[in-house]
């Protein structure tokens, strides 16, 4: 799938996600301990072994002219609902719409009844998300995180949007790297 | 079948968590620990594991953390009915036990339990020299050891590297099982109230921030890596032991969950404080189980007069050089589930007719 002209967008392996993602959380040094997915504060409503027989996970990038320049993932926390997990756009390709396309397909992956998508944005970024239709969740307000002082950044915040994915689906169906539609 | 269940059906093989797209394929493997073949709960109704084994130890740094619990088979009868028979049960397994004496208000109350039952039961007391050693009950036999600090951070270490657990207090519980030739009772589950970084051991309201409330309340039952840390220490010693005695059977867990003092607090605390209340004072009211073991055992010292909680800045100093020198050791050992309140209650059969919170109008359900 293509966003701004000649960006490419698509999944790829897990393994080489998450050391090309890990400046985003500060751990270059350290990716082998990036897990597939996590919590969210009590986001994940599958427990147990429904862990490893329901989550499917997207480790997603953006290439242009061959070129790794963007990255992020998408998993569902639910049978309704999905988790943006990382959005890293290499800095000199900001503000392209690299993200924003990244998140779009990611999202366009999953059928109904899939509906709705969250993330948590860092406060810097949440007038961005907004724009691409995220709001922050009823009731949440900016949240503390571990290395939010590190990366100069007050807080997180829960968003959501609700998305429907029929359409755009067809347009991935014939990837090779598409997940197989229903 | 249902849309979402085929669409993971039809991806699951390459993009579930242990799906071709996602596994890992060089990554440093650890040897797996010898197979289960002691019941740590009834039945072994309570399961953990990473990625697709169960009762094992993490192979590799981003493995995940599992817990499963079973469905209670009848209505429990209260909590003091079902600790009672879940005490009864283990002698019927086990036979003489041992507990640890690490001064807290769970070894009392299976001390407790013991006595009303005649059952045998033997004390374990570890004193570590130089420290204070916890108060033992003169009614029942005891077994006291002194060890020194070093020899203490010696086993922390041997535990550590075998059980994948980077905290010393669990490793001093472990060691009180080791010194015992009997199939030993770690007291170690909710009530030990253990704090790992911003977890709590048992349940948390994750829209409790340190100082602030940061949406609506949102309950997880916590299932802790390092709370099994033990069933893997006896896993690779290849002995008996009961780690998670409020755990034993899903009719105590259930009596647990549905005691009125725990449905009292929870209904509060799912109330938003009022104005002029901040957060930490209000998360400082929130209780924990011990009012519900305290309602059984009324009479029972449900203080804690253990090292763990001791305020002895030279051990705690002590401790925090340990605890680091161990995660540098096994890092990435600090995993944990969050199972949703409502659903976890919903599996126990209890029903709450209050709102608590977030359930599955904000993150969807789960069709079962």
């Amino acid at each position: 799938m293509s966003g701004p002209s000649g960006l490419r967008i698509k999944i790829m392996a897990f393994a080489e996600w998450r050391r090309e993602i890990s400046p985003l959380w500060l751990m270059e040094g350290s990716y082998r301990f990036i897990p597939r997915t996590i919590d969210g504060y009590g986001q994940m409503q599958y427990v147990g072994t429904e862990l490893l027989q329901r989550i499917l996970l997207f480790p997603i990038c953006a290439e242009y002219e061959g070129e790794r320049i963007g990255w992020t993932s998408i998993y569902n926390i639910s049978d309704q609902a999905v988790r943006v997990r990382g959005i890293y756009v290499l800095p000199e390709f900001r503000s392209n719409g690299v993200g924003r396309s990244m998140v779009n397909f990611a999202m366009d992956l999953w059928p109904a009844p899939w509906k709705r998508c969250f993330m948590y944005a860092r406060a810097s970024n949440i007038e961005r998300y907004k724009r691409w239709g995220f709001t922050i969740s009823p009731g949440h307000k900016l949240r503390p995180f571990e290395y939010g002082e590190a990366v100069n950044e007050p807080g997180i915040a829960l968003m959501q949007k609700d998305f429907r994915g029929q359409v755009s689906r067809d347009q991935v169906a014939d990837s090779a790297d598409a997940p197989r539609a229903v | 079948m249902n849309p979402p269940a085929a669409f993971i059906s039809q991806n699951i093989e390459r993009f579930g968590l242990l799906g071709a797209n996602n596994v890992v394929p060089d990554e440093e493997e650890r040897e797996p620990l010898p197979p289960c073949t002691c019941e740590f709960t009834k039945g072994n109704h309570f399961r953990f594991g990473f990625d697709g084994r169960e009762f094992n130890r993490r192979k590799f740094p981003a493995a995940k953390y599992w817990a499963e619990y079973g469905r209670p088979s009848r209505p429990h009868d209260g909590f003091l009915a079902e600790f009672t028979r879940a005490m009864s049960e283990i002698e019927d397994l086990y036979g003489p036990v041992s507990v640890s004496n690490s001064g807290n208000g769970l070894g009392r109350t299976v001390i407790a339990a013991a006595k009303d039952l005649g059952m045998s039961i033997e004390q374990i007391t570890v004193g570590i020299t130089g420290y204070p050693t916890p108060p033992h009950d003169e009614a029942i036999p005891n077994r006291h050891y002194q060890i020194t600090w070093d020899e203490f951070a010696e086993f922390a270490v041997e535990f550590c590297h075998v059980a994948g657990c980077s905290e010393p207090w669990i490793a001093l519980e472990a060691y009180h099982g080791h010194v015992s030739d009997r199939p030993h009772i770690y007291p170690v589950t909710a009530l030990s109230l253990l704090s790992f970084g911003r977890k709590t051991s048992f349940i948390h309201n994750n829209s409790l921030s340190d100082e602030d409330i940061v949406g609506p309340p949102n309950w997880s039952y916590i299932d802790l890596e390092p709370i099994t840390a033990i069933n893997r220490w006896l896993l690779a010693c290849g002995r008996k032991g009961i780690a998670q005695i409020l755990r034993w059977s899903p009719e105590l867990i259930a009596a647990q969950f549905d005691a009125e003092a725990f449905r009292s607090w929870l209904r509060q605390a799912s109330n938003p404080p009022p104005p002029s209340v901040d957060a930490a004072e209000w998360r400082a009211k929130l209780g924990s189980m011990r009012s519900v073991v305290q309602e059984a055992y009324p009479n029972l010292d449900m203080r804690s007069r253990s090292l763990a909680t001791s305020e002895d800045p030279e051990l705690n100093g002590k401790i925090q050089e340990l605890q680091r020198r161990l995660r540098r050791a096994n890092p990435g050992c600090l995993g944990w589930q969050c199972y949703p309140l409502h659903r976890f209650i919903e599996r126990l059969g209890i029903r709450f007719d209050f709102d608590f919170g977030q359930t599955e109008d904000t993150y969807g359900y789960v069709r079962t």
